[in-house]
């Protein structure tokens, strides 16, 4: 792996633990620190259609009143069966690789953590092995491995667990209009797929 | 959707993400090989989806997909369940099982399933909900129990649930709090057959298991172990092979075509509610013939045979035919076939035959079938072993006892007046009730303990054992009768399937604090204030014992194949982690750490090793004899010690009890009632119709077995119907409407009638109705009042061999809860249901989703079916207080 591609890998690794974190935790001051640095904040509000609404969104007096509003949309989108499940499931997909990658998902993470000492943070160790914002979190951490071997696995690795269903879950996620804010998430995790995971 | 992010876009975003969670530019190796000897991870290799068996781990458990518990055993493969087979040890299932087995992997996988805690935002059942920390969940919840506790009203915490496996766990929780109210389902469900069994034959035996391995010919009163009945696998795998294999015979009364009767040799369309015709009617024939065993009869039953033939003297076939619509002829032969094969024969009974105003006495006269050909206890007969868990009982001579582990608290004071009793709580009572109970005998005043648990007006929901009329709670908490504190529900569906469940759980100052257990977010979740979520049965453990058809009794471990998904725990330790939170010594009965070692030390006296045991998954002595004719046990020297023998009564006495009675000379354990004997007659029923101002010509105040029509099917009009529900073999109550297999199978519930019926009310299949369903008559909840309780609109198919006065509708569908699945919907919102809480207000289209719910109206298909049950009345029958669901009256007319 030479410069160049050991940055890209952290810059993809980056984003991937970025948005499992965004599909794990609910919006808290880390998350919106983060989501306030400069390069990471002209990403989220890109966009001209996004421009207002997630801008107005992401600088609004974040008080307790903001917080627990934030809670309850995430809770809606990502918790309640009425919103949009971030956990696999072959049967909510037409597509027939996705139960190929449900069943993957066991094996591939008992073979990841035999082998790779991953340091998952709580809110993302108490999701489900098959929950997206987990395995974006892990992918992130294989990209950013200094050992190259490691990072190498990061694509294939969600490709095999979660590309399959992943797409449909950010498409839906993307045409939310609950919250400007989780819209901009699916499209970005969107065109991740897109422009990173997609096998060709 | 935009398209305005480039790879370079991504990559900025990623940087600027990386800098900020503190990965550096450096790419500091945060992630490390755990040996460099390990061999390099080939993800292509991984992706290999089917169960590979040389790799896969068996582990034995025991279903939950329905309520008769069969052992099972679980593939797991790389930390998932993906397959379930039966458990050939399991003696009672014998490896088969059916699809709800299945089941269990669609409710531990589906991807709607509760994982973490949840607070309530905004108003109850508004939808609006946020994540919570178990801490703080469990803060909040015994910073609101402590109170009660303290200040002396634990009876103010209610735990109601729908399914409690845990063999007294909970028990020990709500006895441990104090309070008396532990509720549950069982009138909806089964008390009313349950009790004719507890009169005849005791306590121990509310639920009878047919030796149908040998049987002959089995009369099944609108029993239906192929669709749904408690133990109904393990009854029709015998049932089939006795037939298939030994010619054995079954006949079939039923008021519609179900799995149960389409494999009956003989299946008899019966107006609903007179059974017990057919049963007197039968009994009048084998007297008339000389077909009764006169000895078995004189020997154990304790009212004379002569007086039994005075009583069905006029209860012909001829009569019943009148009333039920079966064949005179057919019922005499019957009866006479039944006797001839005795004892090799057997009756079979449970909703179809009970849940009648007139059920109770129907279900009585069916047993007294049995014993009037002697085929009690008998090879191929109606045999009774023993039913709940090993603690000395009786039946359970030499059985290892299996007990909770730990300390056991007391069970709370009776409510009354007077030492012994705690006055506070009653003196809250409505003064007729305080009344009512002060004039019961002592045995119930010691036994009562509120309205909500022990109901006054049908004191035989409690004198047995607490059965309770669980469809009156919310009715009696509006009414006034008990004060709510905090209420918890368990694995209920009440919101869905009770009438005036959401009126009450939707006011804070009837139910102030709601806790719901449950794994789905379904009617009943959404009313709650916090919600926990609970492991599924593929991720704890439970004590399993249940009765063996193979009438050996055996014991069996529910234990996890994988651990709790996401924030989920077992019921157990949600309330360990309560009690420990609340204090005050609750901690004291819920020390342990590990539910294994709970459960280890809970089989402790089993003869195989907790390690063999949970690899078996089921334990037996395989040496054990069937308990073939207990009562005929003669009493050991070591249990005569100390006994005298009452002149009169032939009781065998021993410290002011009964333990045998003499028999030819010969001390016999006899059956477990007060008097040794099969109690044909029974004086508790008058006394109990006495206790309430129940009239005592009401058929249910009989001390014997009589018959009278359902009171609301006397005057039937020629445009009324009885309406008759039923639930799918696939589904189980309200809880697996979610379940994505199942519902795929069975998701609509139309109402069947037969093609004439449709054709005299100008119906063609598949026209939409309307049903209004009446109040009904007789001594009940509201009974009497005119006017429509409910309506619901349906489609229609039309059934050859459904009962033309009867239509029937299953009650499992229609969910406005749960995901897509549950829904059979591909929107993953819909409009609020007029008159409930309001949706949320999610646009969102799903563009896959189409392919998999192809039911779904949006697709063209006949969509999820419709909830019914709001428009059935609440009806507990007189004194034993279970539903009467199949007395009600309907009219149909085309919408």
């Amino acid at each position: 792996m030479n410069e160049h591609e050991r940055r890209e890998s952290i810059a993809l690794g980056g984003l991937l633990q970025l948005l499992g974190r965004l599909l794990c935790e609910e919006l808290n001051p880390e998350l919106l620190a983060i989501l306030r640095q400069p390069d990471v904040r002209e990403i989220f509000i890109g966009g001209e259609d996004q421009d207002a609404a997630c801008a107005r969104y992401l600088a609004q007096t974040w008080n307790a009143e903001a917080f627990e509003k934030a809670a309850t949309d995430y809770c809606e989108l990502f918790v309640l069966p009425k919103g949009i499940s971030p956990l696999a499931a072959a049967w909510q997909t037409s597509n027939p690789a996705a139960e190929q990658a449900v069943t993957s998902i066991p094996k591939a993470l008992s073979s990841i953590t035999a082998n790779v000492a991953l340091t998952l943070p709580p809110a993302i160790d108490a999701t489900p092995p098959e929950h997206a914002g987990r395995l974006l979190f892990i992918g992130g951490q294989l990209a950013c491995s200094g050992d190259p071997e490691i990072a190498k696995l990061a694509r294939p690795f969600l490709q095999a667990t979660a590309m399959p269903w992943l797409e449909r879950f950010a498409g839906t996620l993307a045409s939310t209009e609950l919250s400007p804010f989780y819209g901009r998430l699916g499209e970005i995790l969107h065109q991740t797929c897109d422009h990173y995971l997609a096998t060709s | 959707m935009a398209n305005d992010l480039s790879r370079r876009d991504l990559l900025k975003l990623g940087s600027g993400a990386a800098a900020a969670l503190g990965i550096g530019a450096t790419g500091l190796p945060l992630v490390k090989r755990l040996s460099q000897d390990a061999p390099p991870i080939d993800i292509a290799k991984l992706t290999a989806n089917k169960i590979d068996y040389t790799k896969a781990k068996p582990v034995p458990t025991i279903c939950f997909g329905c309520t008769t518990h069969c052992g099972v055993v679980g593939w797991v493969q790389d930390g998932r369940v993906r397959r379930i087979d039966g458990n050939p040890l399991d003696p009672n299932s014998k490896g088969n099982i059916c699809s709800k087995a299945q089941g269990m992997i669609s409710y531990t996988y589906y991807p709607e399933r509760l994982l973490y805690p949840l607070k309530r935002v905004g108003k109850r059942g508004e939808g609006k909900w946020k994540r919570i920390s178990w801490d703080g969940a469990l803060d909040e919840i015994a910073a609101k129990m402590k109170p009660l506790r303290e200040e002396g009203r634990p009876e103010e915490f209610v735990f109601h649930y729908g399914c409690d496996k845990t063999k007294g766990y909970t028990k020990k929780f709500t006895n441990a709090f104090g309070t008396p109210h532990r509720l549950n389902r069982r009138s909806i469900c089964s008390s009313n057959r349950r009790a004719p069994l507890m009169s005849f034959y005791g306590r121990e035996f509310e639920w009878e298991s047919q030796d149908f391995e040998n049987t002959r010919y089995i009369v099944n009163f609108g029993g239906n172990p192929m669709e749904a009945y408690q133990g109904g696998l393990y009854m029709m795998h015998r049932i089939q092979s006795a037939r298939v294999d030994r010619s054995a015979r079954m006949v079939t009364f039923e008021v519609r075509p179900s799995a149960t009767a389409s494999v009956s040799d003989e299946y008899f369309p019966i107006m609903p509610g007179t059974d017990g015709a057919v049963a007197f009617a039968m009994i009048h024939t084998i007297l008339r013939e000389g077909l009764e065993n006169e000895a078995f009869w004189n020997r154990w039953a304790n009212y004379p045979l002569e007086e039994v033939r005075k009583l069905v003297a006029e209860y012909t076939p001829q009569w019943a035919e009148d009333i039920s619509g079966v064949p005179a002829a057919d019922i005499e032969r019957i009866a006479i076939e039944f006797a001839r094969a005795a004892p090799a024969c057997c009756t079979m009974s449970n909703r179809g035959s009970a849940k009648h105003y007139n059920g109770v006495q129907s279900d009585r006269a069916i047993r007294m079938l049995d014993v009037l050909v002697g085929n009690v206890g008998k090879l191929g007969g109606f045999c009774l072993s023993s039913l709940r868990g090993w603690a000395g009982r009786y039946g359970q001579e030499g059985l290892p006892k299996l007990s909770q582990p730990g300390p056991k608290p007391s069970d709370p004071k009776p409510w009354g007046l007077g030492e012994g009793y705690l006055e506070e709580p009653f003196k809250k009572l409505p003064e007729e009730v305080q009344e009512r109970v002060l004039g019961f005998p002592e045995k119930w005043r010691k036994s009562y303990f509120g309205e909500l648990a022990t109901p006054s007006e049908y004191p035989l929901a409690w004198h047995w054992y607490q059965m309770r009329v669980g469809q009156l709670v919310y009715p009696y908490i509006k009414e006034g009768r008990q004060k709510v504190g905090v209420y918890m529900s368990f694995t209920l569906g009440a919101s869905y399937g009770y009438p005036d469940a959401r009126e009450v759980l939707l006011d804070e100052s009837l139910i102030p604090f709601h806790v719901a257990i449950d794994i789905g977010y379904g009617e009943q979740t959404a009313l709650a204030d916090i919600i926990l979520p609970e492991a599924t049965s593929l991720e704890r453990w439970d004590h399993h014992s249940t009765n063996n058809y193979g009438l050996v009794p055996y014991t069996g471990v529910r234990q996890p194949l994988v651990p709790p998904s996401g924030e989920t725990r077992s019921v157990q330790i949600i309330l360990r982690d309560l009690a420990r939170k609340i204090g005050g010594g609750m901690q004291d009965y819920f020390d342990f750490e590990s539910e294994e070692d709970y459960y280890r030390e809970w089989y402790k006296n089993l003869p195989v090793s907790w390690e063999e045991f949970k690899r078996r998954g089921i334990w037996m002595d395989p040496e054990r004899p069937k308990d073939y004719e207990l009562y005929e046990r003669p009493l050991t020297e070591a249990e005569l010690a100390g006994t005298e023998i009452e002149e009169n009564s032939g009781l065998v006495m021993k410290d002011g009890k009964a333990v045998g009675i003499m028999r030819d000379g010969i001390a016999v354990r006899g059956f477990n009632t007060p008097n040794k004997l099969i109690n044909i007659y029974d004086e508790i029923w008058p006394t109990a119709a006495k206790a309430v101002g129940l009239p005592l010509d009401d058929i249910n105040a009989s001390p014997i077995a009589k018959w009278d029509h359902v009171p609301e099917h006397r005057d039937l009009g020629e445009n009324d119907f009885i309406f008759t529900t039923f639930k799918w073999n696939v589904h189980t109550q309200g809880r697996s409407g979610h379940w994505k297999y199942h519902a795929e199978i069975v998701h609509t519930n139309p109402v069947f009638m037969h093609p004439e019926t449709g054709k005299a009310l100008g119906l063609e299949e598949g026209d939409e109705v309307q049903l209004e369903v009446f109040r009904p008559k007789g001594r009940t909840y509201r009974g009497g009042e005119s006017g429509v309780m409910g309506s619901f609109k349906n489609h229609v198919r039309f059934l050859k061999g459904m009962h033309p006065k009867v239509v029937a509708c299953s009650h499992h569908v229609g969910h406005w809860e749960h995901g897509a699945v549950g829904r059979s919907t591909n929107a993953l919102t819909e409009p609020a249901r007029e008159g409930h809480a309001q949706a949320n207000d999610l646009p969102l289209q799903d563009s896959d989703v189409p392919n998999r719910i192809w039911w779904s109206k949006e697709r063209g298909g006949t969509g999820g079916g419709v909830a019914i049950n709001d428009a059935l009345p609440i009806n507990p029958c007189p004194l034993v207080g279970g539903q009467n669901w199949y007395d009600n009256v309907c009219r149909v007319s085309k919408v």
